[in-house]
């Protein structure tokens, strides 16, 4: 028998990654927004906050080599909308998987600790949910110089954890006197061990639903807190921002608001495909 | 009166299967799961299928009434009072389950509605089949649980599914399916997930219905033994066909093929095993429990403090290095908790473990955790106990990279191999997670993954009641020669009394948390001396239909007491037909009556000659 049969969890589920249609459908959709996102701003002639006199609110496939038209300023939507992916992926995914690794952790000391631990460490999010969350946004602005991408980060990471913590020390308390963890106590494993080993692993499955489901919720976060002034102006742009200027023209020029939006979309789609294959992979039972 | 009356006029069978045959079309190809089936059963009488898993007997029943899985197809003749069955559209069979046949499954729990108290479940049983109004489907809910002798039936009709026992479950999942009284119950391993005791209750319900109703009942198990006060007809199923039918009697006396006299001669080892000679009296202790207790916190719900439910009280025992103990009780009984307790993954209230010389409550965590690889547990449900996202091998060598880093990854492995071929699994399987094995080959990868470690004490908790019984018979031989072979002591917990005799030395007897006797196994088979020793080997079957049926009419009924208010003095009491007054007051002391026999009972000099 070859040594992959000790490979651990972790192989054998992107194995089964690979092996799924859906997965493999939403990571080449996902891979073609990040592509896009990335190159597209190079390959244009147009560059996101270059402004061209000639065409002002152009409507797509006009004139000018503006294949989704421009914007009231003139600017290229396309290299703009790519522009705004870019960064609203980067903050959106970065604050998520900060998110995540604090909430995971957290939560299973917290759900694994004895009930004193437990209780003082969930109190402690409790406070922090009951905090109003623009107050903290507000505190931080009045920290870090305005407009700062740093405030945004900061500001999605302090929050995005503390439903991550909830659920993961939920699915832990319910794990702890299964008997495989009993079985694994007398088998002598450290704490940590228990915990890395048979504890995460198998707490996995509803935390990665719900990070596919956090991602697009972080984007939107970014777009109401750019909406409000507190996270990415202008001349950036992001998913955010773009859709909140081009809700305001969509009656005049409705491509400003569709083109970010769509791209939107397609990216919520792809994760949420994506997060759905990964809970699958990370179960063997599912196969 | 619910019950359709039994017509006196003769009549022919119930149900009869003619050439009766199911079978699954897959992508592919055809299963066939049974066929040439030839079955009938009367009014009044008991059908007893008996099979080991996937025989196909399950599936039989199931199709009968309709019930069967995408692609499943049935042919031949199924006629249930005259009526032919195959063929019959969804919508008629669907109204003839409950109404004209009852289903009871194995496991009660999964089979009740959780949401829903035991009176909605049951009223709405009978309004949609008798159209009884609510009020009267209310009185009628009543009717039934008391006609199943559930103790305090008024009170039980407001409880949820949750609140009742496991033996109380399964009383109501027969009133529900006799709710509108169906002339036919097929009870598919009805008692195969309750201890010997309430195993013995139900077969005596069942009995007394049959015999009082004129129900006709379909029994399916495994369990030979079980059926045997039971049954009348009596058939033999073996991969989808019979191989022997007739009467009951007649078969169990002399059964005409090789294969029915096997697993006769198997139920009867089983009860008739020879324990193992006691051990000599000298060899040092490997585990030992001075007075321990243990409570339990309970919720009684959301503010209210948790009651403490004290599981184990003062319980003592020793094992020897290299000897075997038994530990038998009722469900509930401080069985779990004592194996728990005992293997350190329990706080204790009162009292000291020793492990091979040392205490493991005043050890630092971290020798505490070196010391585990020496007592290793094995649990009741095989699958439960492997975590489902590793391969069987690292399951395996986990224990040797925590207990000997210094291994390297490839002598780690040929060690757990040994041992997977030491257990009898095969090697092809060792890739495979554990939600793809049988329960059975689950707990070999469980006995794999101790013994790996050569620890010197194993505890198996219930090893057994998980499995069917081929399975159990080769699990009990495999824990006896590992035994042997890896000169282990072994703190065996069943409610399997047949098993215990099989594996221990000596048993010792909890009922309610406490230590009641404590005997070499043979002296305490052949003479027990506290009341409740006496009534626990009762409920062992015997072979033989005429002994099984008068001792299931002298079954009695009863569920032990709740361990959270459990009777004053001797907890036994309440159940005891010998108790007397000073019972209710004193506590009996731990008693040493013979040399290695102890006793805790207030009489046991009086009752000596008569238990």
């Amino acid at each position: 028998m070859p040594e992959a049969s000790a490979a651990g969890p972790w192989r054998s589920a992107a194995e089964r990654l690979a092996a799924s249609a859906a997965a493999r459908a939403a990571l080449a959709l996902l891979c073609g927004l990040v592509l896009f996102a990335l190159l597209a701003p190079a390959l244009s002639p147009w560059r996101p906050d270059g402004l061209d006199w000639q065409h002002l609110a152009a409507s797509p496939g006009a004139a000018g080599g503006h294949w989704l038209g421009t914007d009231r300023l003139g600017r290229d939507l396309l290299v703009r909308s790519a522009a705004g992916l870019r960064l609203s992926l980067a903050v959106s995914v970065l604050a998520s998987l900060v998110s995540l690794a604090i909430g995971v952790s957290y939560g299973a000391i917290a759900g694994f600790a004895g009930p004193r631990t437990d209780g003082a460490m969930m109190r402690f999010v409790d406070v922090l949910y009951a905090m109003p969350y623009l107050f903290i946004v507000i505190i931080l602005t009045s920290l870090f110089p305005r407009g700062s991408l740093t405030v945004l980060f900061v500001a999605l990471g302090a929050v995005g954890w503390l439903t991550t913590a909830r659920l993961v020390r939920g699915q832990a308390r319910a794990l702890r006197h299964r008997e495989f963890i009993l079985a694994a106590r007398t088998l002598g494993l450290a704490p940590a061990a228990l915990l890395v080993r048979h504890a995460v692993p198998n707490l996995l499955g509803p935390v990665v639903a719900y990070a596919s489901l956090a991602v697009p919720q972080m984007i939107l976060f970014e777009g109401f807190l750019s909406f409000l002034g507190l996270g990415v102006q202008e001349p950036n742009a992001s998913l955010g921002n773009l859709i909140a200027q081009g809700a305001q023209e969509m009656s005049s020029a409705p491509w400003m608001l569709i083109v970010p939006s769509g791209l939107l979309v397609l990216l919520i789609l792809s994760l949420n495909l994506l997060g759905d294959a990964l809970r699958d992979a990370l179960d063997p039972r599912e196969h | 009166m619910p019950w359709t009356p039994v017509s006196t006029e003769p009549r022919g069978p119930l149900l009869a299967l003619e050439r009766f045959g199911v079978g699954y079309a897959g992508p592919a190809s055809f299963t066939t799961v049974a066929s040439d089936i030839d079955l009938s059963v009367a009014p009044g009488e008991c059908l007893a299928v008996v099979g080991e898993s996937g025989a196909g007997k399950s599936q039989l029943f199931l199709a009968v009434v309709g019930l069967l899985g995408a692609g499943g197809q049935v042919w031949g003749s199924a006629r249930l009072a005259g009526r032919e069955l195959v063929g019959l559209p969804e919508a008629q069979l669907a109204q003839l389950r409950g109404r004209d046949v009852g289903l009871v499954f194995q496991d009660p729990s999964s089979a009740l509605t959780p949401h829903l108290t035991i009176g909605t479940q049951l009223a709405e049983v009978r309004r949609r089949h008798l159209n009884e109004s609510a009020r009267a489907a209310r009185s009628g809910a009543l009717e039934l649980l008391e006609q199943v002798h559930l103790a305090d039936a008024a009170r039980r009709l407001g409880q949820f599914p949750h609140e009742l026992s496991g033996g109380m479950r399964q009383r109501v999942m027969i009133a529900l399916a006799l709710a509108a009284a169906p002339r036919l119950l097929i009870a598919d391993e009805p008692t195969t997930a309750l201890d010997a005791t309430l195993q013995a209750q139900i077969l005596a319900l069942l009995a007394e219905l049959k015999r009082a109703r004129g129900l006709a009942v379909v029994l399916i198990t495994h369990d030979l033994a079980s059926v045997t006060g039971l049954a009348d007809e009596l058939a033999v199923l073996r991969a989808g066909r019979i191989l022997e039918q007739g009467r009951a009697a007649a078969i169990l006396a002399r059964p005409r093929e090789p294969y029915t006299a096997r697993l006769i001669a198997s139920a009867r080892a089983a009860l008739e095993a020879r324990p193992p000679a006691p051990a000599g009296a000298g060899a040092a202790a490997a585990l030992e429990l001075e007075a321990v207790s243990v409570d339990l916190p309970v919720n009684r719900g959301l503010l209210r403090r948790p009651a403490q439910l004290r599981a184990l009280d003062a319980v003592s025992l020793r094992l020897a290095e290299g000897a075997s103990l038994g530990l038998v009780g009722e469900s509930g009984s401080g069985k779990s908790t004592l194996a728990r307790a005992a293997l350190a993954l329990l706080k204790i209230a009162h009292g000291r473990i020793v492990w091979l010389g040392s205490d493991p409550g005043v050890l630092p965590a971290a020798q505490l955790r070196r010391r585990r690889r020496d007592l290793q547990l094995i649990f009741q449900d095989p699958i439960a106990s492997l975590d489902p996202r590793r391969r069987c091998l690292e399951l395996v060598t986990e224990g040797l990279e925590v207990h000997e880093p210094h291994l390297s990854g490839a002598e780690r492995h040929a060690a757990a191999r040994r041992m997977l071929a030491r257990v009898g699994l095969a090697e092809e399987l060792e890739r495979r997670y554990p939600h793809q094995l049988s329960g059975g080959q689950c707990q070999r990868v469980a006995l794999a993954r101790a013994l790996v470690l050569s620890p010197r004490v194993l505890v198996c908790d219930e090893p057994l009641s998980a499995l069917d019984a081929a399975t159990r018979e080769e699990i009990i031989e495999l824990i006896a020669t590992l035994r042997a072979r890896e000169r282990v002591s072994l703190l065996f917990i069943s409610h399997d009394l047949a098993a215990v005799r099989t594996l221990c030395q000596e048993v010792l007897v909890l009922y309610l948390g406490r230590g009641i006797e404590q005997a070499p196994t043979a002296a305490l088979f052949a003479q027990p001396r506290h009341p409740y020793t006496r009534e626990l080997l009762a409920a062992i079957p015997a072979l033989d239909p005429k002994l099984e049926a008068a001792r299931l009419a002298a079954v009695r009924t009863g569920e032990p007491p709740s361990p959270l208010a459990p009777p004053s003095g001797c907890h036994y009491r309440s159940r005891c037909s010998y108790a007397e007054a000073r019972c209710a007051t004193e506590r009996p002391p731990w008693e040493e009556v013979a040399p290695q026999r102890q006793v805790a009972c207030l009489r046991w000099r009086e009752l000596a000659g008569q238990l």
